[in-house]
């Protein structure tokens, strides 16, 4: 297995301002560093929504009973920026919510370190809640990043979230 | 050896742009290679071909597909020029 033939999914081809931009816009971006979630509150913030909520998906220690060293996301950028774009005008349109706003990151990542962040503001509480599930469900659905997630024999496998 | 053979040849055969993710990018050992097909080649047959040619282990019923970054449906048309990437089931979040 040699890395190079995963360079072009483990880092975005855009500036981490231009990804910010996107997802500001869009609703959804990729990217290769760490998730800077006041900077996407303060994106949100918006004086006619009483409710902000906020799913942070992290990287977990264990996969079912096997233990998890480390993992790395792949992602198809431009493909997952169309998607991406299409299931927060999606959930725009199902839930009475006022905007939203999720990232994936790929790369390597370490324990506890932040994979996915949604955030989504409303009026009220309940559309939040339920358009911040929906997003992330149709994110771990249909966005293209893949796992390989490495043990502590430093053996790796590809994982999949629907079988 | 004519110009009419030639541009028959042109014409009847169209250059596609794989690029490949995850395992697939794995067992084809590249990120991306160019297929000349001869036109009206289907998603269908360029995965059948690409997965002889590579030995992939997934199934096309398990994989979807995407041209020029928008997933489309197996049946659609490609044409000389496009990106196409088989999508292996997705492990986001």
């Amino acid at each position: 297995m040699t890395d190079n033939v995963h360079n072009h999914s483990m880092t975005i081809k855009r500036s981490t301002d231009e990804a910010y931009l996107i997802a500001e816009r869009d609703g959804f971006a990729l990217l290769d560093i760490a998730i800077d979630e006041n900077k996407l509150k303060s994106t949100l913030a918006n004086d006619s929504c009483g409710a902000f909520v906020c799913f942070e998906g992290r990287v977990r220690n264990h996969n079912n009973a096997t233990s998890v060293a480390r993992l790395t996301y792949y992602g198809y950028e431009d493909l997952a920026i169309n998607q991406g774009r299409a299931i927060i005008e999606e959930a725009k349109k199902r839930f009475e919510i006022t905007h939203a706003i999720a990232i994936h990151r790929i790369g390597a990542l370490e324990i506890g370190d932040v994979a996915v962040w949604v955030g989504v503001v409303s009026a009220h509480r309940y559309p939040a809640f339920d358009a911040c599930r929906w997003i992330l469900d149709t994110i771990k659905a249909d966005i293209p990043v893949w796992k390989q997630e490495y043990y502590e024999d430093d053996s790796s496998k590809w994982l999949s979230n629907n079988g | 050896m004519s110009t009419i053979d030639m541009t028959t040849d042109v014409e009847s055969t169209m250059d596609i742009n794989v690029i490949y993710f995850a395992s697939l990018a794995d067992e084809a050992n590249c990120q991306q290679e160019t297929v000349k097909l001869p036109q009206d080649t289907s998603l269908t047959e360029l995965y059948e071909q690409l997965s002889q040619k590579h030995r992939f282990s997934r199934p096309k019923a398990e994989l979807r597909v995407a041209v020029n970054d928008y997933f489309v449906k197996w049946t659609d048309q490609i044409n000389d020029g496009d990106s196409v990437v088989f999508i292996t089931p997705v492990a986001g979040g």
